[in-house]
């Protein structure tokens, strides 16, 4: 029975793995990328290279320079140690907000954007890009796809599988306890690929199981609406009233002016003793029944509780304190956890190396699978490998090499360039197509032939903001430019990566060794 | 600073924890004293030590890391970090078990003075 059960499990790992390997390899890897989104940014837009602000900004000074008074909806991010500028979103015409989701059915189209250097008030350029906290970060959770919250829906049923192969992993493996800590470097690439995996997979089970839960906990109203939809009538705001303490109210046609942002915010910041101002949002911002709410930094802890109060518009007194209830708290935690808005810099580090360790177990899994197939074809290619192959190569090495060109692409365009940032997005899924068939027109070449090519791209996208910025890695360090010294490094480091890989690969050709253990079951079951 | 040192003290300790934990295991204890003809196994009066050892850093890794940075960061860094230890170990015992040697060879020569733990050896580990 037991081992009907583990065939069962071992059934269930694979097809799943190998459905969905790829797709779940980029949600890591965005997902990684995601952590440092920021930090990307300020590489992605050189404008706002500016050094942590000291200089006192002003909310009031912004909302006029914006026109705030003439606006429909005004929106201000307070400069931050990650984000060093004043960004803000300004609304000419009405929003309608609609929707599951707080602030999902915004239309951006509809907003300007501001970027305001704080320490001297000056408008900034438009960046022109989307950046990582524009792409890398959505690709992550929607895809950019949000047409009815389907990229929400299908990341989510990528996520219910990796559980799955999280926990039937658990089971498949034959000697968890026995082969703890055992890495037969030396044995061939199936028997390395397994111990790797296994490896990956056993140690990193924490960060794995809980990068994993968490992310799926996000959206648990969304996924798992039943709870809140019997016990509230299927009533989303007054549910989330309720857990929330949400405060809003409606305009009501007569003129009105808004008091100092400033002084709101300095209450704000009194009262909440730890913790400062990092979203400032005025609503019916000429309406008498204007208010202002104002949103808590969530730097100084892991629940993502924002403690958000609001003001009335005309005479800046507090109108109403959001508090988020003991059991949204839970949530909030772990909602936190997958989020790391909070500011833990040994923390966010080692949360990108577990996320490259995510990607690598995704990786050794789907090579794992591929080198038992060829052993059970006897080294020929029949066309389901090359179909999987070819997927393979494109979703691992193919999606690495799109992502460092939309650096290049960001690097390459002018600034003035029309749809600049749309272009960049283009560079992307191109080079990310032409990985897919370069897998297939080349098969045997392919790996090596692509981690070559991001071995070059890494290089020089370093070369480019070198030349395009005058920004080098002597110049950053000095200046404890730590955002861009950090994505250089990380350029380099990658191409470095690249380079041993493409080389290792050039020693065993086109990792085409058989495996021929006697004791490798997990073959047999594949 | 701060942080660069707490990082450092606590990935030293989960990483010993888990290098004394893999010694205490007999495939490990061989793959790193194979070449002397050592015995298969870490005697079980050694294995016992060892493990006591690792579960003694690993939780003084846990109250440090608390006790700097509070029970939320703390824990969560706990568990990162015994994940990043852990890793270590496998690649020191994989490609640098040299590193590891003396230190089971001084547990592998204090043996000989407890022979009384002989006959205890087939339960080792």
């Amino acid at each position: 029975m037991a081992g009907r059960f583990r065939e069962s499990m071992l059934w269930v790992h694979t097809w799943v793995g190998v459905v969905l390997g790829g797709f779940l390899f980029f949600i890591f890897w965005m997902g990684t990328l995601a952590v440092f989104d920021q930090e990307i940014d300020r590489w992605m837009m050189p404008m706002t290279r500016l050094s942590p602000a000291q200089a006192h900004y002003s909310a009031d000074e912004a909302w006029r320079q914006t026109w705030g008074a003439a606006s429909k909806d005004w929106q201000i991010y307070p400069p931050t140690e990650r984000t060093p500028v004043a960004i803000v979103e300004v609304a000419r015409e009405e929003i309608r907000r609609e929707g599951l989701l707080p602030g999902q059915a915004e239309s951006n189209a509809i907003k300007e954007f501001h970027y305001i250097d704080p320490s001297t008030g000056a408008q900034l350029p438009d960046p022109g890009t989307l950046g990582g906290q524009g792409f890398f970060f959505p690709l992550h959770w929607n895809l950019l796809i949000t047409t009815n919250d389907a990229g929400i829906w299908i990341v989510g049923a990528a996520g219910m599988a990796m559980l799955l192969l999280i926990v039937s992993g658990v089971f498949v493996h034959r000697q968890i306890f026995a082969n703890f800590f055992t890495l037969r470097a030396h044995k061939k690439s199936g028997r390395v690929l397994l111990d790797l995996h296994n490896v990956l997979g056993v140690l990193g089970l924490p960060f794995h199981f809980v990068i994993t839960f968490s992310g799926l906990a996000i959206w648990f109203y969304l996924y798992f609406p039943a709870a809140w939809q019997m016990a509230y009538g299927g009533s989303h705001s007054a549910f989330y009233e309720e857990t929330r303490a949400r405060f809003r109210r409606p305009a009501i046609e007569a003129p009105g002016e808004i008091a100092s942002l400033d002084a709101m915010i300095a209450k704000a910041e009194e009262t909440w003793g730890a913790g400062k101002a990092e979203f400032v949002h005025v609503w019916h911002p000429a309406d008498a029944n204007a208010f202002v709410e104002i949103y808590r930094s969530y730097a100084t802890d892991i629940p993502l509780d924002p403690r958000v109060i609001y003001f009335d518009g005309a005479t800046g007194e507090i109108l109403h304190y959001d508090f988020v209830r003991p059991i949204a708290k839970v949530q909030r935690f772990i909602a936190g956890l997958h989020f790391i808005r909070f500011r833990h810099w040994t923390l966010r580090w080692i949360y990108f190396v577990l996320g490259l360790t995510g990607c690598a177990l995704i990786a050794t899994g789907a090579l794992f699978w591929l080198e038992s197939r060829r052993k059970l074809h006897a080294g020929g290619s029949s066309p389901s490998i090359r179909v999987v192959e070819g997927l393979t190569i494109g979703a691992v090495t193919g999606v690495v090499l799109a992502t460092a060109a939309f650096l290049i692409a960001n690097r390459v365009l002018p600034l003035h360039v029309e749809n600049r940032a749309r272009i960049e997005v283009w560079a992307f899924f191109l080079v990310w197509a032409a990985t897919f068939l370069h897998a297939w027109l080349r098969p045997s070449r392919a790996w090596s032939e692509q981690c070559w090519a991001i071995a070059v791209a890494g290089a020089t996208a370093f070369v480019l903001n070198w030349i395009t910025t005058g920004d080098h890695l002597v110049r950053t360090v000095s200046e404890a430019n730590w955002p861009v010294a950090g994505v250089d490094c990380a350029l380099l480091t990658g191409s470095a990566v690249a380079i041993w890989t493409a080389l290792a690969l050039g020693r065993s050709p086109a990792g085409r060794r058989i495996d021929r253990e006697p004791h490798e079951s997990a073959a047999r079951g594949a | 600073m701060r942080d660069l040192a707490l990082f450092l003290v606590g990935f030293a300790a989960t990483y010993a924890g888990f290098v004394l934990l893999a010694l205490a295991m007999s495939r490990h204890w061989r793959g790193v004293l194979g070449r002397e003809g050592a015995p298969a196994t870490p005697r079980s009066g050694a294995a016992l030590a060892l493990r006591a050892m690792a579960v003694a850093l690993l939780g003084g890794c846990l109250w440090l890391v608390v006790h700097a940075d509070g029970p939320s960061f703390g824990a969560t860094l706990w568990v990162v970090l015994l994940t990043l230890g852990a890793l270590a170990t496998v690649a020191t015992l994989t490609w640098r078990p040299a590193w590891v040697r003396p230190l089971a060879r001084m547990l592998h020569g204090a043996r000989t003075d407890v022979p009384q733990a002989r006959e205890l050896d087939e339960h080792g580990a």
